[in-house]
């Protein structure tokens, strides 16, 4: 009683009379900004569940004028005259600009203060006060107008009860915020003969401080902090109450809405709730409040004598929070809650991804299990109580303030398999409460868990033109590319990074058969060193399905454009002898042959070949040339070509004709990138005829990237008696290799012992040996190749085909 | 700059979709690079002479028309703010401002054109209202105190909601309108049978010598009398915090006609008038002045 008694002695000594020594000679002009709730000049933002442009809800003129009342009320009470621009919300007292200047310097004020609050006009939200006085940020026009607009900017951000996103005083001078306008500035300012301002208090498009703003005790906070920062300017000794302020939050319960919400923004207000002051004890209630309606949790005891005291909040659906707190005189103490809802009903799983019934299609292999409860959770019982099966490895984390739990697999779950996810009745949320019922879900998987390469370039073990050499990977799916560059690296034979020129980096976009990037290197290699790169397994697709396991390559740097002293086939880099021919050629879409001046290795251009085919398989393409090259090859001798791979593994041939017969001599698989030096000896022709070249073939590899190619071929030469070390493989029918095509091994078979198999690549290049009569092809990338089988101290040759 | 003069001067000929009041004969701006930046002019009651000041009323400044001569009056705060000339052109009337402990203190004075001369003609209060120039000198409220040289003429003011008529030695308060934010803009007709206002949030008024409302033109601002039948004044927009637009306005007394006689994004504001002359001085926001001459029909 004997405080309450304090609390009435501390209202009576507010009267006017105390203060007007110090006050009642001051005149304070206020003008609310905008009004009238007209969409030209009023600012509308439709938070629920008011309707656009119901007047109940936040309107800026309304919280404008509010802000006006209380700050008008309390200087009144103090002894100052006030007068205000206006006391209604019409559009015919939403005064025009040089009327409003006009009214407050023919009021004989000291003082202009024109309430608004801000807004960001973008996608960005932000929440801190801005002031406004006339003049350029370093040269106001009034130097009274700065010190007045740096006295609001401070006071209004003691404001506790709010989430500001800066608390640096935010003054500037019109002239300098709005520099295209020049000195016209903002007009209420422009005509004042007194020291003004314009405060924008906070951004009324920040939702969570929109709900602040139809708060009255929210609005007299920052009328409060207005009338201190006129204290402050006239060296007022203020007033000898103090006041209690505060925000009533949740304590975990996250705030539902599609808005920006920021630090504890980001969780439920507590609406409604008995706020009640009590002596220091707790034994007696002197005042009590109710927290707002609207979504903010904004609570104000407007009147207090200084002293301790106890707060008590209860919510109804919360247990009840207390706090101590220390009134002081002419401050406001803030004391914001997280009440702590209560867990009065068991914990049970609201909802649950992925979601999948019997005859759909099955989830991604990599999907994250997400469990969403009613309650907030003890963390340890549930985990403990997780269950998955089939088992896979995993991590649990929670969000939502442990109202959601998500179970991420480490690797990916089996393809085209169920399983089933369960919680056990042991667990429970945070209250002890435990589950009832248990929960169970099951889910089937697709039938695709890890991410393929389909091709690469370059793979283990190939060499690499030194010169503007580039790395590409094809997968069967789009990769994503975001965090590509940390997942490959590419070393030195000194373990020196090799870096890759990110600018020039090109990747596939939607809609393409299959997914790709290629980088190109940002210098050139060094002819003669050998590189290691490195792909992680994290490589993974867009929809997070990773490679199933890293690959390491070496390559080597080579100089592919070593020019060949031997005899230059004449005549065939003549692009304009070639022609697609129909008859030689099965389903092509297009095809074309082009000189190409700018990737030539050698003279004035290479002959470039593009084409495209309808399917993924099942095309080839002849070119074939209107004149015959003059050279005549024969089974002896070789060919020796610069060939420019396009990575489609789609196989190359040279056409070569002789009376009555037709070869076609194979370049391999184009299954590379940038150029190559291939030479091919000439077995497969017949004994004694003689061949001349006449056309480029392309045999189409089904492959879901042999669709679209585009390879080069440079300088192709005649190498006389090139096969002469070579036997004829067609002589020796005693050795057979089998199976052909093969995938992991590749077994010769012949009447004597098999000393040993090579496996010798198209360009004469030894890709692996091994002692005995079998090679391990498993690792060897899909391809034309010769086999070398040793028998008895001979040896010969079978081709065979490696394809995974 | 030129740019808006051009569409000032292209806006003069021009036939508005309001029924023509006077033929604008021409524009043309005045102290082109002579002065800088020029607000609130005041043209005197021959129109030979104008008043003008800072955007912020600071400072005031006398051109005459004759001799083509800028002659300081003041660089006091407020200055600028209801300057008045006296009925013969002779003197000027304003007010000055300064801050004293805190507070602001104001003072009314007296400036003789043909001296050039200042004195000081109150004593230094809080509340000073603008002082209105009568034939026989002037009157102003000095801290609720009137100071009056000539009381037997007629003279009008305004505070707060209030329309404060004095004839005759006798001051009578009107409150014609209700529920305005406040009265500003008072103006005695040139022939002295009527009283215009303007109330903040209705608009101009016209009122007889008793406080009757005789007519409402308009929602216009800064009105001044040309002539004893027609106005002119400003027409602006604005968006809260900026101007949108702003014209000058011709209208007669009664409402009945309005003649825009600057185009909307002119930004043009804050006329003054001298009906015998035939010309009208405006500013444009960014500091310009422009002299309007113009004829009734």
């Amino acid at each position: 009683m004997k405080k309450i008694f304090k609390t009435l002695i501390v209202a009576a000594m507010t009267s006017v009379s105390a203060f007007a020594t110090d006050y009642s000679d001051l005149i304070i002009y206020i003008n609310p900004g905008h009004g009238g709730h007209d969409q030209s000049n009023d600012r509308n933002v439709v938070i629920y569940p008011y309707e656009l442009g119901d007047t109940s809800g936040f309107w800026e003129s309304n919280s404008n004028m509010h802000k006006g009342f209380f700050l008008r009320d309390m200087l009144q009470d103090l002894g100052v005259k006030v007068v205000m621009s206006r006391v209604t919300n019409t559009s015919a007292d939403d005064l025009g600009l040089e009327t409003i200047g006009k009214l407050a310097n023919a009021a004989g004020s000291d003082l202009f203060l024109s309430i608004h609050s801000n807004a960001t006009g973008t996608s960005n939200r932000v929440n801190f006060p801005i002031i406004f006085f006339r003049g350029y940020d370093n040269a106001p026009v009034y130097p009274d107008a700065k010190v007045w607009s740096n006295n609001i900017a401070v006071n209004l951000l003691k404001n506790d009860a709010t989430i500001w996103t800066s608390t640096n005083p935010n003054v500037r001078g019109d002239w300098s915020f709005q520099p295209t306008w020049g000195t016209q500035g903002y007009g209420v300012l422009r005509k004042l003969t007194i020291p003004g301002a314009l405060s924008e208090g906070s951004f009324h498009d920040y939702i969570p401080e929109t709900y602040r703003l139809m708060s009255l005790d929210y609005k007299w906070i920052e009328a409060w902090n207005f009338r201190k920062a006129i204290d402050d300017q006239f060296g007022l000794p203020g007033v000898p109450y103090g006041a209690i302020a505060g925000r009533l939050n949740d304590s975990r319960f996250p705030r539902i809405g599609d808005f920006k919400m920021i630090g504890d923004d980001q969780l439920e207000t507590v609406d409604t709730a008995y706020v009640s002051l009590w002596d220091e004890t707790g034994t007696t209630k002197l005042q009590e409040t109710i927290s707002d309606m609207v979504f903010n949790g904004i609570y104000a005891f407007r009147k207090v004598e200084p002293g301790k005291y106890m707060l008590k909040v209860n919510g109804n659906r919360h247990y009840e929070s207390t706090a101590m707190v220390e009134v002081v005189a002419d401050e406001i103490s803030f004391m914001n809650f997280k009440m702590n809802k209560i867990r009065n009903t068991p914990p049970v799983v609201e909802a649950y991804t992925p979601q999948w019934k019997e005859g759909e299609a099955g989830v991604l292999c990599n999907i994250p299990i997400v469990l969403d409860f009613n309650w907030d959770m003890d963390t340890a019982s549930v985990e403990a109580a997780f269950s998955i099966t089939p088992e896979i490895p995993g991590e649990i984390t929670w969000e939502k303030n442990n109202l959601r739990m998500v179970f991420t697999p480490s690797q990916t779950y089996q393809t085209s398999t169920i399983y089933t996810v369960g919680i056990s009745t042991d667990a429970k949320h945070a209250g002890g409460m435990a589950m009832t019922a248990p929960f169970e879900m099951s889910f089937f998987t697709a039938d695709r868990n890890y991410m393929s390469i389909l091709g690469q370039f370059p793979k283990d073990g190939e060499e690499v033109h030194f010169d503007n050499p580039a790395i590409e990977v094809r997968f069967d799916k789009l990769p994503n590319v975001t965090p590509i560059l940390k997942q490959i690296e590419i070393v030195d034979s000194e373990g020196v990074a090799v870096k890759l020129n990110t600018r020039k980096m090109t990747y596939s976009k939607n809609g393409g058969e299959y997914g790709f990037f290629r980088i190109p290197f940002t210098k050139d290699l060094t002819v003669g060193s050998e590189y290691k790169m490195t792909l992680s397994k994290e490589i993974s697709d867009k929809d997070g399905i990773p490679l199933q396991d890293s690959v390491v390559v070496k390559f080597t740097a080579v100089d592919a454009g070593v020019e060949k002293t031997d005899s230059l086939i004449e005549g065939m880099e003549d692009v304009t002898i070639y022609t697609l021919n129909e008859q030689g050629s099965v389903d092509v879409t297009s095809a074309t042959i082009s000189a190409d001046k700018t990737n030539k290795l050698f003279g004035v251009s290479c002959m470039n070949i593009a084409y495209e085919f309808p399917a993924t398989e099942g095309s080839e393409m002849l070119l074939s040339s209107s004149a015959l090259a003059e050279t005549k090859l024969t089974c002896n001798d070789a060919v020796g070509v610069h060939v420019f791979g396009d990575l489609t593994a789609n196989e190359a041939y040279l056409e070569v004709i002789a009376p009555e017969d037709v070869k076609y001599i194979p370049l391999g698989q184009m299954d590379f990138l940038g150029w190559r030096y291939i030479e091919v000896p000439l077995t497969m022709l017949e004994g004694e005829k003689e061949y001349q070249l006449a056309g480029v073939k392309v045999v189409q590899t089904p492959s879901l990237m042999s669709r679209i190619g585009e390879f080069k071929l440079d300088n192709i030469n005649y190498i006389k008696d090139g096969a002469a070390g070579i036997e004829n493989i067609e002589s020796m029918t005693s050795v057979t290799v089998y199976p052909n095509p093969a995938s992991e091994y590749l077994i010769a078979n012949a009447d004597g012992l098999i000393d040993c198999v090579e496996l010798v690549s198209m360009n004469g290049t030894i890709i692996a040996k091994a002692n005995g009569n079998v090679i391990n092809v498993s690792e060897i990338a899909d391809g034309v190749y010769f086999a070398r089988i040793y028998v008895g101290g001979t040896s010969e040759l079978k081709k065979v085909v490696v394809k995974h | 700059m030129k740019k808006l003069f051009l569409s000032v001067i292209a806006f003069a000929g021009i036939a508005t979709m309001n029924a023509q009041i006077a033929d604008v004969e021409s524009v043309v701006p005045l102290l082109k690079g002579v002065e800088s930046e020029m607000h609130n002019p005041v043209l005197s009651a021959d129109g030979s002479q104008l008043l003008f000041t800072e955007c912020d009323y600071t400072g005031l400044r006398l051109y005459d028309f004759n001799d083509n001569v800028v002659v300081k009056v003041s660089s006091e705060k407020r200055a600028g703010l209801d300057a008045s000339f006296s009925p013969d052109g002779k003197e000027i009337y304003f007010v000055t401002q300064t801050l004293q402990n805190n507070r602001n203190m104001r003072q009314v004075k007296k400036y003789d054109i043909a001296s050039r001369k200042t004195m000081d003609v109150s004593k230094q209060g809080r509340i000073v209202s603008s002082p209105v120039a009568t034939a026989k000198g002037f009157a102003t409220i000095v801290d609720g105190k009137l100071l009056v040289t000539d009381n037997k003429a007629t003279r009008v003011r305004t505070e707060g909601t209030s329309l404060i008529i004095a004839k005759n030695g006798v001051e009578k308060s009107y409150t014609p309108i209700e529920n305005s934010a406040g009265y500003i803009w008072s103006s005695l007709s040139p022939d002295g049978t009527k009283v215009m206002f303007f109330a903040a949030g209705f608009g101009i008024v016209i009122t007889d010598l008793n406080g009757n409302v005789i007519s409402t033109p308009g929602n216009y601002e800064a009105p001044v009398w040309f002539g004893n039948n027609h106005i002119v004044a400003m027409n602006a927009t604005n968006d809260g915090h900026n101007y949108r637009s702003s014209q000058i306005v011709l209208l007669n007394a009664d409402g009945s006609q309005l003649q825009a006689l600057t185009k909307p994004e002119s930004m043009t504001m804050n006329p003054t008038a001298s009906f015998g002359a035939g010309k009208i001085v405006y500013a444009t926001i960014d500091g310009r002045l422009y002299q309007m001459n113009i004829k009734l029909k």
